[in-house]
Parts: structure tokens; sequence; C-alpha cells
């Protein structure tokens, strides 16, 4: 199952230069990404929330002579990562229906690729065949980018390649070494092997890994290529990288410097935590003083991901889960910002803010529906961001109440920028008298899932925090116990 | 009694050389006769160096083992693919270049079979003086520029190769490789390595012997750079292999922190220089410098892993320069990137070939490209060279910039004129398969050619 909704997409792209129309080409992808979709979620069917271990797991060898099998399964963080990714593809294709026109074919192919490739991340236990991935779905995210995004696309495509590549170069050394000290990729037996491997060079091995996933979040000095990519990005590329891509970076934290580090995690735990509060207060104020509507939701998604790195490095119950769930959040409330802003877009040529004004008089529906996204981007209480927030914030408040109080300071500044940026392009005057349509039935359509989303998660988290309840007491035993008391079991492992 | 069937694929390939040159004299307008008599030729010389695998040998200068037979069908299987690009860009080209590029390739499988200084040296003649020939065969300003320059640095380097044998002539008494052994460290053997060493570099450019290599890569039509670039590097390195480690083990630790500081520079340099180039052929010349530096870390390890990593990477890199530049040609025969502006659209097919070579040139899943490095590499980190590999990794992300510009062009600018090659190219095409089947297969699925290559080395 696991196999077929991982597959299924870059498998059916073959088909897609058979396609005359590029109207059906849209609807061929659609189609296929919709059936990922509703494939992903039957996972949840057999999907035991009691079950501390892997699900859906399946070994196949594949490269004998490297030591790397296809080792692949999940647990609860990784399912709602893959439903995320899996409901978030087909909307943004959806959403690129009038706004991609030349190459329609290109993009959907890649699009396909691209969903391959996130997903392969999210289910993938060895580290050769994460690394494939993680640079599989480099490529297509480069192309639709470069070929369909704004005025200085390609500049941004090469700085996001250049800068993930670099990472991706130390993170692969890494996992070499780890291959050659522990004798094998795969990431359970390696975790089980890491007492094979001096303090130093672990500390070393650490900042890899943990270099190569900053890039990717993006946590604070490492930041940059960020808001080009996302300004630049076509919309659908906006939603995919906000909502997925840069959760690999907190994804790859989780599951192999907690896993295969966890003492050394904790020993960085404060300063990582520091970076991200440092990423929140920084985020915060740089969307404060954007003039550009995209620029503003890029910024936000680098405090944004503060929270989570913050609440993750707390290592306790609620910081973890709330962590976690706040990466779930920022996908759907940021990837829905972006369908806003792209929405505005197509109608107005224009992402100044200035020039955007007075959206409320013409397109009152659209502008009921962004507001509800922007407040839940917030955090107002019945909304998912609030739930998240919350929890990171309870979870830190138990570490350092200074972090917590600067976190605190995050919150309201977000309150800040975002009902500015509200007030800036909803309420504020036109400079002259224009006229547009309001939401079309699509892009409704295409909105309505995140606003159920929006309530639900605000609401009633409860099925959500109770998949991520295991996976985070799991990473919480593995950091709290001193390695000492692992070794004992291992000889036998061993030999 | 000699037994024959050992050097059935040299033999079959002198054969071809002397019918294709019979004929391009018979049959002067036709210029697919020859063409088609060098491609069978090749072919039945792969299947024979296929078929009798487990057959080796030796007889005088030559040793004819698995791992030269592996090098063997690499050299076959490049020229072959160079033979088929040919076909189609030399339409009215001189029919005689087949015949030398089947000389090239004799001279390059004896150099991967010999194992003794004075063949290997002939060798290295018999494929210069092809090249010499190939090189200014067409005619113009340009091309008479490079085939000058390059006729003067490979006599020079040859001369420089020729003395480096003598020294080791002298101090050793035997040009053989397996007793070289006997030679020290007296200052005599220090000088012929490296001469040894100078002039191989002219020969496989690493820096500081490359200065050339982009003006004769500039000069000369499209196909005969694929050549220059691809066959003849993989052949000197199947050379260097064989006598460093073989013969000049004793002097190991002296030539291992040599190549590992060429290694660092060749990257370094060729990667830097290929960033600043605006010139596609110049790009490709000092990137297969690069090139030349990811492999020479295979010699600063020094260990048989090793070395079988470097046949499996140069097998990807032989497919990749020649597919590289063929793809260039199909789309239009032009060293500027703007001329492929845009044409991403128009040649749908052709692109997406271009666009997955490139990539595996730089070194991204899932193509040959990426497990060629990672094997590589990985030796490298066994082997106690965490830098080198880490300098390769890093190297090879800084070369996604240039390598990466081929695509963009391709699909990120718009088209600047409509001029586009036309004509039936389907034996460019029919290459452009091949390479990237291969090399998507060896993607994903590398164990099952490094595996059977892994098994032939010693």
């Amino acid at each position: 199952m696991l196999n077929l909704i991982v597959f299924l997409p870059v498998l059916s792209s073959p088909a897609i230069p058979l396609i005359k129309s590029e109207k059906r080409v849209f609807h061929y992808t659609l189609l296929v990404t919709f059936s990922v979709f509703v494939f992903s979620l039957s996972l949840l069917k057999g999907f035991s929330v009691e079950n501390p271990l892997f699900q859906w797991a399946q070994t196949i060898q594949w490269l004998p002579q490297l030591g790397a099998s296809y080792h692949i399964g999940i647990d609860g963080i990784s399912l709602l990562l893959i439903l995320l990714t899996t409901f978030l593809t087909p909307i943004s294709v959806l959403a690129s229906l009038k706004s991609i026109k030349s190459n329609v074919k290109g993009f959907c192919g890649s699009l396909l690729v691209l969903e391959t490739g996130m997903l392969g991340v999210f289910v993938s236990l060895d580290l050769l065949l994460f690394y494939f991935f993680w640079d599989l779905m480099l490529v297509p995210m480069y192309l639709i980018i470069g070929i369909w995004g704004h005025e200085r696309r390609v500049y941004a495509a090469f700085k996001f390649i250049l800068y993930t590549l670099l990472g991706s170069a130390i993170l692969l050394i890494a996992i070499i070494i780890i291959r050659l000290k522990t004798g094998t990729f795969d990431l359970i037996e390696a975790s089980q092997n890491m007492y094979l491997i001096g303090p130093n060079l672990k500390r070393v091995l650490f900042l890899a890994f943990a270099l190569a996933f900053a890039i990717k979040v993006p946590l604070f000095p490492f930041h940059t290529w960020l808001p080009d990519a996302h300004v630049e990005a076509p919309t659908a590329g906006s939603v995919l990288l906000a909502g997925i891509l840069l959760k690999m970076g907190v994804y790859g934290f989780l599951r192999f410097n907690f896993l295969l580090f966890p003492d050394i995690t904790s020993n960085f735990a404060s300063f990582f935590m520091v970076l991200g509060v440092i990423g929140i207060i920084y985020g915060a104020l740089m969307s404060w003083v954007q003039q550009d509507l995209k620029k503003l939701i890029a910024y936000s998604s680098i405090a944004h991901l503060g929270f989570v790195i913050l609440g993750i490095f707390t290592m306790t119950p609620w910081g973890l889960q709330g962590g976690i769930l706040q990466m779930f959040n920022h996908g759907i409330s940021t990837g829905a910002l972006f369908i806003a802003a792209g929405i505005l877009y197509e109608r107005r040529h224009t992402y100044s803010m200035k020039n955007l004004a007075g959206v409320a008089k013409v397109m009152p529906i659209f502008s009921t529906i962004f507001g509800i996204v922007m407040l839940s981007s917030v955090g107002l209480p019945g909304l998912n961001g609030f739930v998240g927030e919350f929890l990171v914030i309870l979870g830190t408040f138990k570490i350092s109440k200074t972090l917590a109080f600067f976190a605190l300071l995050g919150v309201i500044f977000a309150a800040v920028y975002l009902l500015s940026m509200f007030q800036k392009v909803v309420f504020n005057p036109a400079k002259e008298k224009y006229s547009t349509s309001d939401l079309t039935f699509r892009e409704f359509f295409v909105f309505f899932p995140f606003l159920v989303f929006i309530f639900w998660v605000g609401v009633y988290p409860k099925p959500f925090l109770k998949l991520l309840k295991k996976p985070s007491q799991g990473i919480i035993t593995k950091v709290t116990t001193p390695e000492v008391k692992v070794i004992p079991d291992q000889p036998e492992d061993g030999k | 009694m000699i037994d024959l069937n050992l050097f059935g694929p040299e033999l079959v390939v002198l054969g071809t050389a002397l019918m294709t040159l019979a004929f391009a004299f018979i049959a002067r307008e036709r210029q697919t006769i020859p063409a088609n008599i060098a491609i069978i030729g090749l072919i039945l010389a792969l299947f024979l160096e296929f078929t009798s695998m487990s057959n080796s040998g030796t007889l005088f200068m030559i040793r004819i083992y698995p791992f030269t037979r592996v090098f063997n069908m690499i050299l076959i299987l490049g020229t072959l693919l160079l033979t088929f690009y040919s076909t189609d860009y030399f339409e009215e080209g001189p029919s005689e270049i087949y015949f030398f590029f089947l000389t090239n390739l004799l001279g390059m499988m004896l150099l991967a079979d010999s194992v003794h200084l004075l063949l290997s040296f002939l060798a290295i003649e018999l494929i210069s003086f092809s090249l010499f020939v190939v090189v200014g065969i067409i005619q113009t300003p340009r091309s008479t520029e490079a085939s000058l320059k390059f006729f003067l640095v490979g006599s020079f380097s040859s001369s420089i190769t020729l003395m480096g044998i003598g020294l080791l002539l002298y101090s050793g008494g035997n040009l053989y490789y397996d007793r070289l052994i006997n030679i020290n460290m007296t200052p005599i053997d220090i000088l012929g390595l490296i001469f040894l060493i100078t002039g191989l570099g002219f020969k496989v450019f690493y820096v500081p012997f490359m200065f050339w290599v982009p003006d004769v890569f500039e000069g000369v039509p499209t196909p005969i750079t694929a050549l220059l670039s691809s066959v003849p590097k993989a052949a000197v390195f199947a050379l260097l292999i064989q006598l460093m480690y073989t013969g000049l083990l004793n002097l190991q630790f002296l030539w291992r922190s040599t190549f590992a500081l060429l290694a660092i520079l060749s990257m370094i340099l060729g990667n830097i220089a290929a960033l600043r180039e605006n010139n596609l052929k110049r790009m490709m010349a000092y990137s297969s410098i690069a090139h030349a530096g990811y492999v020479l870390i295979a010699f600063a390890v020094n260990t048989p892993d090793a070395y079988s990593s470097v046949a499996f990477y140069l097998v990807n890199y032989v497919l990749l320069m020649v597919g590289a530049f063929a793809g260039i040609s199909y789309l239009r025969d032009s060293e500027k990137y703007e001329d492929l502006y845009g044409l991403g659209t128009k040649f749908p097919l052709v692109s997406i070939f271009l666009t997955v070579i490139f990539l595996s040139l730089t070194g991204i899943p899932p193509t040959g490209g990426f497990t060629a490095k990672l094997y590589l590499f990985k030796e490298a980190v066994a082997g106690g060279r965490t830098d080198l590999a880490l300098i390769g990794f890093l190297n090879s992300a800084i070369s996604a910039f240039y390598y990466l510009r081929v695509p963009a062009s391709l699909y990120m600018e718009s088209p600047q004129n409509s001029l586009v090659n036309a004509g039936n190219k389907t034996m460019i095409m029919t290459t452009l398969w091949v390479v990237v089947i291969v090399v998507l297969y060896l993607g994903i699925f590398p164990d099952s050619l490094f595996v059977p290559i892994k098994s032939t080395f010693y």
C-alpha cells in the first residue's frame, strides 16, 4: 500500500505526453493526485496509534553491496506529514489550473515526480534511500520555480538548489561515515550501533545532519534562500515549498538527529531552542516591514518554523506534540495564504499590498475566507494555529521562562503584522476604482478543505494529538535514557 | 600456440579499421558504408569481449584478464556511440574518420591490455596520432589552430612520458609493470615518476597540465570534442591504475599524496573555471578537468575497491560526455547557451534526455552519476580520506551551478531566434536513448554492474 502511494505519481507521469489537450493533462494529474490522497487515507484504517513501532514496514534488498536496502515504514509523525502531502498536492494542482499556461505537461510531470520525492522522504527508514528521495525532489522543485515562476525565477531557482545541494553534500558524507562505522545504512540498525562511534566524531556527524536540515527548515542564519524561492515560485510551488519541503527539514531533525544522536541532541537542545526563538522574532520583524504580500508570507514561515523547532527541542510531551502539530498547521494556514495571494495576483497582477488595497468591497466572500485563514495563522483560539502554538509555549515554559516570554512576544508580533497586512489589503480604500470577480466555484472548492482543517484542528485536535502521542513519547524516552543503559543489550545484536 | 580467441576483440577492431579505410577509398561518395562497417565491427567486438569475459591470458607484453576486458568494453561502447553520433554529424564529411576512430580504439585497448611500459608508450602514440588526424580533419581556421595546439601539446607530453619511461628503465632495468617493484626511492626513480605523472597528466588533463584543453575543445567539431573528452581519458586511467597499483607500489607514499593534491586542485580549479565560462564547450572542458579530479581521489586512496569504483565511474562518465555533446548537437550545433534558449518546448524528448544527462553529470539521484560518485567517495572515506570525499561532494554541489544552466537555458528562457538544426537524426537519437536508459538504470540498480566489475579486479 505504501509503495503504491509513493510510486503511483511518478509511474503515472510517463502517460502525460500521450495526452493531447492541456486541459485533460490537468484533469489526469488531478485524478492521480486525488487517488493518491484517497489511498493515503486508507493508511489510517490499518494504523494503530498505540503501536510504538514503525507500521506498514517493508524491507526489500536493494543494494546489498553497499548495505542499503529499500526499507520503508511509517509512524504517527510521518503519517501526518504524508496526509498533508497527499492533501496539498491535488489542491495545488487545482489552484494552478488557470495560472499555469505554458508547458502544462512539463508542469504536471514535475509535480508528480515531486510528490513521489516528498512521500519517499517521509517513508524511508534507510539513510541512503532517504537521501535518494531527498535529492530526487530537488530537481522538480527547481524546475517549477525556474520555469513557471515570476521575474527573478532563474536566480531564485539556482539559489534554492545550490543551498540545498551544499547541505546535502555534507549530509551524504555524514551518512557514508555512519555506514562505515555502524556497518549499515538502515536507520534502525544504525541507531542501535551508534555506540560504535566516538563522542567527538558523533558531535561532528550530528552537526553535519543538523546543518543540512537547518538549511531546509530554514533555521535563522541559513534562511536567505527562502524569501527568494517563495516569492518567485508559482502558487503551487510556494504552497508545496512552504507546506511540505520545509517540513522535511524538521522531519529530518526528528527522525535522524533525535534517533541517531539522542544524547547529543539533548546537549544541543537549548542552542536550537534559542535559534528557534531568534527565528520567531526575526521572521516576525521582517514580515512587519514587508510591502510585498508574498514576501510577508514567506518571512512569516520563518517565524512559524521557529515555533516548530522551539517546540520539538523542548523535548517535553507538550512541546513535541505541539511542534509537530504546528508543522501540520503551518502547512494548512500558509498553504491557504499562498493560494489567497495567488488568487489576488491572477486578478490584479501584483503582490504589492499598496496596490492590492480595497479587496473587501469587490471580493467579499474571498475577504471572509482570507480573514479566517489569516487569523488561523495568527493563532486565534478556536482555530488550528492556536493549539500548536499554545502547546509549544506550554512546553517551553517548563524549560525556560525567558524563551517562553520571547516566543509569546512572537505571537503578539504575528498578530500585529498579519492584522496590518489584512487591513492594508482588504480594508484600505483602493487607490482607484476597479472591479473584479469574486471567488469562482473552483477557487472556493480549493479553499473549502483548508477551512475544514482549520476549524477541525482548532476545535477538536484530539485525533491529531493521539497520532503523535506514541512517537513523541518514543523520542522522549530515547532522549532521556542515558546511553549507558542502552549498551548492555547491544552485543547480542552486534555479534 | 597463441590463443587467438584471447585477442578476438582487438583483432576484430583491427580488421574493421582496415576495411573502413578500404571502403573509404573505394566508395568515396558513400559515407554511410564505412560508418556501417565500423558499427557492425564494433558491435561484434563488444559481443566477443562479453562472451570471452572469463578468458584470460598473457602474451609477451599483453595481459588480458577480466579487469582489462571491462575497460575494453567501456572503450568499445564509447567509440560505438561516438560512431553513431558521427554518422549523423558528418553526413557529407570525410569518410576516413571512422578509420581513425578505430585505430584510436585499438590504441586504447592495447593501452588497457599492456603490462609493459614500452607497449604502453606505443599505444599512447597510436592514440595520439589518430587523434591528431581526427582533430584536424575538418579544416576551418579555428580547428587548424586547435589541431596545431593539440599536436604540439601531444608530442611534447609524449616525449616527457618517454623521458620518464627511460629513467625508470635506467634504474629498474626492466619495463614490465610487475618488475618495476625493484624500483626504490632513488632520485632518478623519483624524477622518472614525476616525468611520468606529468606526461600522462597532459593526456588525462588534470591540473596543472590542462591549460590547453579549453582551446582545443572549443575549436574542433562537436563529436570530436566528445571523443577527446571521453574515451582516451578512460584508457589512460586504465593504464594509470595498472601501472601504479602493480608497478610503482614502492613509491606509493609519494604518488598517493601527489595525486591527492592534484585531485583537490583539479576539482577546485576545474569547477571554478567552469563556473565563470560562458561558452558551452569550454565549460565542458573545464568540467571534464573536475571529473579527472574526482577520479584521482581513487589513486590517493589506492585500494582495489576504489579502483573498481573508478571503472564504474568511467562507464558513466564516458556515456554522459558523449550523450551531452550529442544532445546539444541534436538541438543546435552551437557553443552558446543563448542558442539553446527556449528549445525545451520544441524538442521535449531531447530536452528531457539532456536534463537527465546534465543532472547525472552533477550527481543527482536517480542517475548513474550519483551512484558513481557515491561509490567513489565511499571508498575514499573507507580509505581514510574523508577530506577528499568532502571536497568532492562540495564540488559536485557547486557543479550544479554550471551544469544546470543547460536545462535552465532549455526551459527557463524565452527563445532568441528560430533557427533550428533540421534533418533526420535517428542515430543521435539512438545514442541518447542508450545513454539515458543506461544512466537511469545504473542510478537505480548500480549493484548490477558494480558487483561484476568489483569481482574482476585482481
